[in-house]
């Protein structure tokens, strides 16, 4: 039963050129507190090309994890009904040009993710 | 392992399922005596299959009970709107005994069939309204993958996805997702830890994914049934 694997969220944004570096103050800032109290830990952020632009974008990665299904369920379920991650999300449009956010695990969790 | 048959086309039968919530303070004497006319009304001769349960614990704005009754057409129900059987359902609806209800009328939809004998087991239903403006195209894409769970979690033994035509209640429903179980650990087992649940079709629903396109007000409902509802 997969209580204790490490399921990855992997934020992947690409800011307006020149908002790399002011978005992810402000990610930590304002948003990190929140995923951190919904159960998430950050793991690492790399940040593509590793400088910051002041005329280009730079693409982030901003790694989280939870350990277990159970959590991950909980995190979704109270972020879901929290208005303020949604609006932090549409006040972050204006330094964003593209995000998506996905769900991966070590491929050694695999099998026992997959054994429900 | 028994192969999956999958019909990927609209059938003309027409579904109406209701959600139906108790207004508070009411006994169970009354539930029981709600629950059995309401049962009574689903015998109907123009009711081909249909299953009215009180709702098991666990469900998310799902009321009390469920009233589901598949007509042979939509024309089949339309005139049953003029029977005595429907103004029994009506005057029913109407009582003080109930608080309020979701209710959906819908051709049914694409259907899969893994084991068409299940006699006996679990019904659960969810009303998911897609958000004003999602493209044609996404709203495809989401419906295929939905459609594709149960090729992942074998647990989904018989399931249909169907548009709504008609709706009423907290939100103008545009999609009903049933699903057959043999039991409720298929649903909270299996349904609910499947990668393929959380890790890949729960974005849809999700405000933090930029792919939501599904609001976050949802009602599922789950229910014992004793005779077969998804049927092709």
């Amino acid at each position: 039963m997969a209580d204790s694997e490490k399921i990855y969220i992997v934020d992947r944004i690409t800011s307006k050129p020149g908002r790399g570096r002011t978005f992810l103050e402000l990610y930590m800032e304002r948003y990190a507190p929140g995923a951190r109290k919904r159960g998430m830990t950050h793991e690492f952020t790399l940040v593509a090309p590793p400088l910051w632009m002041t005329d280009r974008p730079n693409t982030l990665y901003i790694i989280w994890s939870v350990v277990g299904v159970a959590p991950w369920w909980e995190m979704a379920r109270r972020s879901r009904h929290d208005d303020a991650v949604t609006e932090w999300w549409a006040e972050a449009e204006s330094m964003i040009d593209s995000r998506d956010r996905h769900y991966a695990s070590d491929i050694a969790d695999l099998a026992v993710l997959s054994d429900v | 392992m028994r192969a999956i048959s999958q019909i990927w086309r609209s059938s003309p039968t027409y579904k109406v399922t209701k959600l139906i919530e108790f207004a508070p303070g009411t006994n169970d004497s009354r539930r029981a005596r709600l629950l059995a006319r309401l049962a009574e009304a689903a015998r109907a001769p123009e009711v081909v299959r249909s299953v009215v349960n009180c709702s098991l614990p666990g469900n998310q704005n799902g009321g009390d009970l469920i009233r589901h009754v598949q007509y042979p057409d939509r024309a089949a129900y339309d005139r049953s709107l003029t029977s005595s059987a429907w103004r029994d359902v009506e005057g029913l609806l109407a009582d003080a005994s109930v608080a309020g209800e979701e209710s959906v009328g819908y051709e049914a939809g694409p259907i899969g069939v893994r084991q068409p004998d299940l006699s006996a087991g679990i019904f659960r239903v969810l009303l998911l309204k897609v958000l004003d403006g999602t493209p044609q195209a996404i709203v495809e894409r989401f419906e295929a993958e939905l459609q594709a769970m149960p090729r992942y979690i074998s647990s989904i033994r018989n399931w249909q996805l169907s548009r709504v035509a008609d709706s009423s209640g907290a939100r103008p429903w545009a999609h009903v997702w049933e699903q057959e179980y043999e039991d409720v650990s298929g649903l909270h087992g299996p349904y609910m830890r499947h990668l393929y649940h959380w890790g890949y079709i729960d974005r849809w629903f999700h405000p933090e994914s930029p792919d939501q396109i599904v609001d976050t007000y949802l009602c599922q409902c789950f229910c014992r049934f004793e005779n077969g509802v998804i049927r092709g």
